[in-house]
């Protein structure tokens, strides 16, 4: 009988009149996850994820724009490094594009090779050798993270960019070939028994294993990776007031499962969360214009 | 050991579960035989629908249609010289020669037989030796990455059959087609032309359908006599002779392929390269490479079906994904709450140990599926070619368009096929360029990630052990090679 039952729901899946979910990166990434955390509990007739990776997620963005999709997009990427990585940027940020809800941050966690002789976070602030940290690529969330963790610590590292994601930067710091990666968590929870590893520091308070940066210092992180959903400006009406109704109803069951992921669930679709967004990608723009960070090498 | 094989029979050996095992089975031989759909795309669209099952047995399929995708990619290759998955490309060299020849399905059981030993002694080296094989994963490194690209791409212009002047040539045209798009290490877009859909990078796929499928198509049209026939009777079971040429090839085709395919990114591509070659090098029947060597289909499909399975070590033993099928795999699980690595083992010994069970008999299935099904795929033969040829055309395009619904990609694609007619027309092999395009530009990311760890210091490329192994047999390839010249000539 589900035998059968799988079969019949096969074809509705296949359906273009499906609203798409566009998962900007590749799969197994944190956008792949918050896809399918949310998909879970939206109608599949009426919402379909499919993989829009490439270009630093300029693919996704061109697609969700051209196809009245929903992107599950990364802020800090979506609206401050792009522009700034491609200056022949094919939208607007702010014109082209809408948040219309907030779902998670994205906390980062510090990790070190256990090679590097670190076994606290002063250690790591303290050491005069020049470290390879690990990021997946330039202008990516990671990237931006590890930028202002060099600013808080008034040091440079030595930053190693790498493709399709964070997961050969992870193999690399687990083989001791680089010596630390300042991560998103969901990429690298399942490592946190990997006995060659050290995870000094956490952005959130996210696992009780690991300090966070706020009960360390009794003051945030400067800033908050916030992943959220984004649409055209350009879209129907109608259709975004289904859409609305729909993640009213459904978005905030995804929070345990958000959590489990590893993700810090931040859900809102009101203005007040919408503005706290843009207000977040405002004063990480502010950072990295003042401190001149170079989104290209 | 006997008590964890226990619990894995239990779990595979349900109605339920064996039924969805074939269903992966059926839907990924589907996907591997029609160019241009690879298993990401077909898992992509399948993954919604296993949230509705148990864990066990949506990965149990999902499994199912990545290695079946291995198993009918060769069909295309040897039939009609398009290579229906990426790791089936070099199976088109003497796969479609054996095919000309009326052994069609020769070829296609020993592609189907050397993927089956290669899939059972993969499930075995899973089973018991995944921590260590895992460890071997961790020693690559970005030095030992490049080197070993660099192995490849030496060995490309070693073993060409064609003039080397000219193998350099067209090998260094493949490098630096790889180099357009995005580059890592820096961020900066090179040989773009301000086109953002050329940032990603081109597709590998569109490549190898266009070196392969469409010149094939024109050669066929501009020379009938040259097309694969259909024969109404030909053998299927290869006489005691064959087997004895395809099982020592399936089995160093399954030693190379298990090792290169823990590394992550082009590991089944390269896999499949270097068993072919490997095999060029150790087999008794060296000159009939190239024109129908059944060792040439069945060391090339073996290393393809065992990297695809060894990509599943590095994900159950550390929750590390080599590719992007493995990471929609990490993916689905950890929807189900499910978190792969070390501990996997302990605390989830019915999904480790189900998945284990379901690949051995999978790869029973898929054995058993492909013989009869041989007789159906020969059948495309009778097709008249007026018909025919449209159809494969068609079935590109879609493949190409269904990936990443770019149609951008489709121009790339006749542009490439229009310099895949020219390499044909000039005689150069597409392969050497193939293998350029994929080597050349995962050598300049790991070297250039390298020599930034090393913050300039070429000594990261000769400081480990694995390093120094691949430079010595890089040396040796050298030496060997052209000595060996010398002293014939």
């Amino acid at each position: 009988m589900k035998i059968i039952l799988f079969l019949i729901f096969l074809l509705p899946s296949l359906s273009f009149a499906a609203v798409e979910i566009v998962a900007p990166h590749s799969p197994g990434g944190p956008s792949d996850m918050i896809s399918r955390s949310i998909h879970h509990y939206l109608s599949k007739d009426d919402y379909t994820v499919i993989y829009k990776p490439g270009a630093g997620t300029l693919t996704g963005i061109r697609h969700t724009i051209n196809n009245d999709a929903i992107l599950i997009s990364t802020f800090i990427q979506t609206f401050v490094t792009n522009p700034k990585v491609y200056p022949n940027l094919s939208y607007d940020p702010y014109n082209d594009l809408e948040i219309i809800a907030t779902v998670a941050v994205m906390p980062s966690v510090l990790v070190c090779n256990k090679k590097t002789g670190f076994n606290s976070y002063e250690d790591f602030k303290s050491t005069n050798k020049k470290l390879n940290f690990g990021i997946a690529g330039y202008g990516s969330t990671e990237h931006i993270a590890t930028e202002i963790l060099f600013i808080q610590i008034n040091k440079i590292h030595n930053l190693i960019p790498y493709s399709k994601g964070g997961s050969n930067a992870v193999k690399d710091l687990i083989g001791g070939h680089i010596d630390c990666i300042f991560s998103n968590y969901p990429t690298i929870k399942k490592h946190v028994s990997n006995e060659s590893l050290v995870f000094l520091i956490s952005t959130h308070d996210i696992d009780n294993r690991i300090v966070s940066w706020e009960s360390k210092f009794n003051v945030k992180f400067p800033i908050q990776s916030l992943i959220g959903l984004v649409v055209s400006t350009r879209l129907d009406e109608n259709l975004k007031k289904s859409i609305l109704t729909d993640l009213q109803n459904e978005l905030h069951k995804s929070s345990d499962k958000l959590k489990d992921l590893g993700f810090f669930p931040n859900i809102g679709l009101d203005n007040d969360s919408i503005n706290h967004a843009i207000k977040n990608n405002n004063e990480i723009k502010k950072i990295i214009e003042e401190r001149n960070i170079k989104l290209k090498n | 050991m006997i008590e964890n094989l226990a619990t894995g029979f239990e779990v595979v050996f349900t109605i339920q579960n064996l039924t969805f095992i074939l269903l992966g089975c059926v839907i990924g031989t589907l996907v591997g035989v029609i160019p241009g759909i690879g298993p990401t795309a077909s898992i992509a669209i399948v993954l919604p629908l296993t949230f509705s099952l148990e864990p066990v047995t949506g990965i149990m399929m999902l499994a199912g249609i990545y290695y079946g995708s291995q198993y009918g990619g060769s069909t295309t290759a040897i039939l009609l010289n398009t290579p229906g998955e990426n790791s089936s490309v070099m199976t088109c060299i003497d796969g479609n020669q054996m095919a000309k020849k009326g052994r069609p399905g020769i070829a296609i059981a020993a592609a189907a037989i050397g993927s089956f030993i290669a899939g059972v002694l993969m499930v075995i080296a899973i089973a018991f030796l995944s921590p260590l094989l895992s460890e071997v994963a961790f020693k690559f490194g970005p030095a030992e990455f490049a080197l070993l690209m660099l192995f490849g791409l030496v060995s490309v212009i070693v073993f060409t059959d064609q003039d080397l002047l000219k193998g350099i040539v067209i090998s260094l045209i493949g490098v630096s087609i790889g180099m357009i798009g995005a580059d890592v290490n820096s961020g900066i877009n090179r040989f773009t032309f301000d086109i953002s859909e050329l940032i990603d990078k081109i597709s590998f796929v569109v490549v190898a359908i266009g070196l392969f499928a469409v010149p094939e198509i024109i050669k066929n049209l501009q020379h009938p006599e040259s097309m694969t026939r259909f024969l109404s009777k030909f053998k299927i079971v290869p006489n005691k002779d064959e087997f004895r040429r395809i099982i020592p090839a399936s089995l160093r085709g399954t030693f190379i392929g298990g090792i290169l395919g823990l590394i992550p990114g082009g590991g089944i591509t390269t896999a499949s390269y270097a068993a072919y070659a490997f095999d060029k090098k150790m087999s008794k029947h060296k000159e009939e490479f190239g024109k129908g060597a059944i060792e040439g289909v069945a060391a090339p499909e073996s290393a393809n079906n065992a990297a695809a399975q060894s990509g599943f070590i590095p994900l159950l033993s550390l929750g590390i994904p080599e590719n992007a099928v493995m990471a929609l795999m990490l993916s689905s699980l950890m929807i189900f709450g499910i978190t792969p690595g070390p501990l996997m083992i302990e605390t989830q010994p019915e999904l480790f140990w189900g998945l284990v069970i379901s690949m051995l008999v999978g790869n029973f299935i898929l054995l058993i599926l492909n013989f009869p099904l041989i007789h159906i795929w020969v059948q495309v033969l009778r097709v008249p070619y007026r018909m025919l040829y449209p159809l494969i055309l068609f079935f590109c395009c879609i493949g190409i368009f269904v990936t990443n619904t770019n149609i951008h990609e489709l121009y790339i694609l006749a542009a490439v096929s229009i310099f895949g007619y020219l390499l044909y027309v000039f005689d150069l092999s597409p392969v050497t360029f193939i293998l350029g395009f994929v080597l050349g530009n995962m050598f300049e990311e790991n070297f250039r990630r390298a020599l930034s760890i090393s913050q300039g210091d070429f000594s990261i490329f000769y400081s480990s052990t694995v390093s120094l192994i691949i430079l010595f047999l890089i040396f040796l390839l050298i030496f060997v090679q052209f000595f060996r010249k010398r002293l014939l000539s």
